[in-house]
């Protein structure tokens, strides 16, 4: 696999397809895989793709990279880079998907990651390049339907009882935003000030606005590469709320994220046969 | 005075349409319940879900959305993309455990101010049926 | 070799229960205010101690909206006595630092004072992780120099030797139990790679060198590192309020943050990832050294290696930011 990752990189160089390429390399010296960015094709021999490349490397797309810039991307990293492209964060022709085979990343060394088990896309939908042998890769283990049952099957108190626990270790880091490759927004709600949407501390009521809008502002964009809960440091589990909505916007507008190229967010579409009984039963008038 | 529980209710209320038809039905002198207090914004699609969000966090008890009929908007198709926001909106509210019938949604036109009347009286019938709770509500500086 | 004093875990938790309210870690890592002595982890809880003494949320004034003059109430620094148990030589090193900030003669800061005269340090020692490098800094898991008591975990109690003279004074509240000699001081873990630490001036001279940028790529400038960092220490002043209720409420930030050198005007001389990550590397390894000869911005706790999203490693990234001005220093020379 890294063989021929390294190659391919050498090729898109050589060829001139691309400027740069984000991928990850192993650190020498912590043995821990970070993000690295190279842009001559002799530093490709650092490149590497295993189990351990957990990240989500479409979180450091930035236009102030040499463009067009390559990317190694796993499968949910492929939807995520699609989507941006679908926003208009780029143009098709900046972006050079390099598409790995993955079978499941591991974070901590040993069992396949949550995220993983429930994982249909294996390989990016988006795919300029693709490396390693997409014919036998795993098939999902449970589905999201199975993964949000116990929330689904929860009465409204105890909903609310569930979240309110579940955010209570919440700091406000706002790392589940930073890491997340479409949390895009020019100035997020939570550094404006005027009017302060959500206030700066930890307690009950920021935790839930926080929360709550982030999974909103994700309805219908979330590709679930799961980064969100990974990257928190008190193991909040906010991608669940990520996952309901997913379910509801797949059941509402017939929309997988990231999967077809050209399509449209469907918060920037609209059906007129679009039911009244959305909102809750039917409108007279 | 009765000492019958009363729901604070916000709308926001289109500037075309609705907010003319709540208008229409000052002047005609109808029977609104004061419960609703109302924000005027110039269209459905600019409602923020955050607008609703920080309602319910101050301790509004519902919140009442209401825009021009479908193919009447003055923006041409505001209320359309509003809905579909609406719609989520309505089942995150859901997700987190809090009541989604909190949240009124209706078409109102600016001649439609009778029906102002009723719709309002009967969500605030509604909300006052679900209760004093609203779990988001906040209750003091550090809540 | 100096001698210490055995203490049964029983007798110590009834003098520290004597003398006040007593803080522990919980099983989340978080500190809070316990009963009984906690078992603890192996290593250091997931939150510094500084929680204890700079909280990420603390109430300055409040007041109430309305018409007149609003009458305000500044908070008042809470003078509760009592103790502090199960810190972390790395936590207690980190506060020496945290006392440069805040209690420097010019501005002191009364939450903090209070705190720091009211709270005895009793810490313990600890056994490092994979991702502590308390080493480097020169001290180890078992060092007593920044805590009032240190203890050393032993079959139903402690080993315990005073740190300060208030350690003293309070060691002598104890019922004593045996004296037995001390087991000389275990060496603090380093990385296998690390050859010392690097020169302050060599690190600023640097400043504009392009591999800050090659490493800001690696970094997304979440501040977690900052929130967990013992030392880190900065601050922002927020209000808050409900139904007129205005709390003024000093809280944390940190250099992280995007917006958290932005001026206004909208002007922002940190405008890109790579600058904040320099930011943190030469506050941490330059200033402070700089200006401050003997003290150093970390205390090689290892929390910013545990918990980088991004699987980052600051001493491994320092390493390298140094190996590579080296190479070059060489080459001009």
């Amino acid at each position: 696999m890294n063989q021929s990752l390294r190659e391919t990189v050498k090729r898109l160089f050589t060829e001139g397809k691309v400027k740069s390429v984000l991928g990850y390399r192993e650190h020498p010296l912590s043995k821990a895989v970070v993000a690295t960015l190279i842009t001559r094709p002799e530093d490709a021999d650092t490149l590497i793709f295993d189990d351990r490349c957990v990240q989500n490397l479409a979180r450091a797309l930035t236009r102030d990279l040499p463009l067009p810039v390559g990317i190694v991307v796993k499968g949910c990293d492929g939807c995520a880079v699609s989507m941006r492209i679908t926003e208009g964060d780029f143009a098709r022709e900046q972006i050079v998907a390099i598409a790995v085979a993955c079978a499941g990343v591991r974070a901590d060394g040993k069992t396949l990651d949550e995220r993983c088990q429930r994982c249909e896309m294996h390989v990016s939908p988006l795919a300029d390049v693709t490396v390693g042998d997409t014919s036998s890769l795993p098939k999902p283990e449970k589905t999201r339907a199975e993964t949000i049952a116990k929330i689904k099957a929860m009465t409204p108190a105890e909903r609310f009882a569930f979240w309110q626990k579940a955010f209570e270790p919440c700091t406000h880091c706002y790392a589940c935003r930073e890491v997340c490759p479409l949390c895009n927004c020019a100035v997020c709600v939570t550094d404006q000030n005027a009017p302060r949407w959500i206030e700066q501390t930890a307690k009950p009521s920021s935790n839930l606005m926080w929360h709550m809008i982030r999974a909103f502002h994700h309805a219908g964009r979330c590709v679930d590469c799961g980064e969100c809960q990974r990257a928190c440091p008190e193991g909040v589990p906010m991608h669940l709320l990520d996952l309901c909505l997913a379910e509801d916007v797949e059941e509402l507008f017939d929309f997988k994220t990231g999967v077809k190229q050209g399509g449209k967010w469907p918060f920037l579409l609209f059906n007129p046969e679009d039911p009244d009984s959305w909102l809750g039963g039917p409108h007279r008038g | 005075m009765s000492d019958r529980y009363e729901p604070r209710i916000v709308g926001f209320l289109c500037n075309w349409c609705s907010y003319a038809g709540a208008d229409l039905a000052g002047t005609s002198r109808l029977k609104v319940p004061a419960n609703l207090r109302v924000v005027r914004v110039p269209c459905s699609g600019r409602i923020n879900p955050l607008f609703i969000f920080k309602a319910l966090e101050e301790g509004a008890d519902g919140v009442m959305v209401s825009g021009c009929h479908p193919g009447d908007c003055h923006y041409i198709s505001g209320n359309r993309y509003a809905k579909r926001k609406l719609a989520v909106l309505r089942r995150l509210l859901d997700w987190v455990g809090i009541e989604p019938e909190r949240i009124h949604f209706t078409w109102l036109s600016a001649s439609e101010g009778a029906r102002y009347a009723v719709e309002v009286a009967e969500f605030v019938d509604k909300v006052r049926a679900l209760g004093r709770h609203n779990p988001m509500a906040r209750q003091g500086v550090a809540s | 070799m100096a001698d210490g004093m055995r203490l049964s875990r029983e007798s110590l938790q009834a003098a520290l229960r004597q003398r006040g309210a007593l803080w522990a870690p919980n099983d989340a890592g978080h500190w809070s205010q316990v009963e009984a002595l906690p078992e603890l982890g192996p290593i250091r809880p997931r939150r510094p101690v500084k929680d204890l003494f700079t909280p990420p949320r603390r109430e300055i004034a409040r007041w109430k909206a309305g018409a007149g003059p609003a009458e305000i109430e500044p908070a008042q620094p809470d003078q509760t006595p009592g103790s502090v148990f199960g810190v972390r030589p790395c936590d207690a090193r980190a506060l020496l630092l945290l006392d440069r900030a805040f209690l420097q003669p010019s501005c002191v800061d009364p939450h903090y004072k209070a705190r720091r005269e009211n709270l005895l340090l009793i810490g313990v020692a600890c056994q490092p992780g994979p991702n502590c490098y308390c080493g480097v800094f020169g001290f180890g898991p078992d060092d007593k120099d920044a805590v009032d008591v240190m203890l050393t975990p032993e079959a139903g109690g402690f080993v315990a030797q005073a740190g300060s003279p208030r350690g003293q004074a309070f060691l002598a509240t104890v019922p004593a139990g045996a004296a037995v000699p001390l087991a000389a001081p275990r060496p603090g873990p380093q990385p296998e790679w690390w050859t010392g630490l690097p020169d302050p001036k060599a690190l600023y001279a640097n400043f504009d060198h392009p591999m800050w940028h090659e490493l800001g790529i690696s970094c997304m400038n979440c501040g977690v590192c900052t929130q967990y960092c013992p030392t880190c220490q900065c601050f922002t002043i927020d209000d808050e309020s409900f139904k007129g209720e205005i709390q003024r409420l000093r809280i944390v930030d940190n250099c992280q943050r995007s917006d958290f050198t932005r001026m206004a005007g909208g002007h922002n001389p940190r405008q890109v990832a790579a600058s904040r990550l320099r930011q943190r590397v030469l506050h941490k390894f330059s200033y402070i050294p700089t200006q401050n000869p003997g003290l150093l911005g970390c205390t090689g706790c290892g929390r910013c290696v545990d918990l980088c999203p991004l699987d980052r490693h600051l001493f491994a990234d320092v390493f390298e930011i140094m190996k590579r001005i080296n190479q070059e220093a060489e080459r001009v020379a």
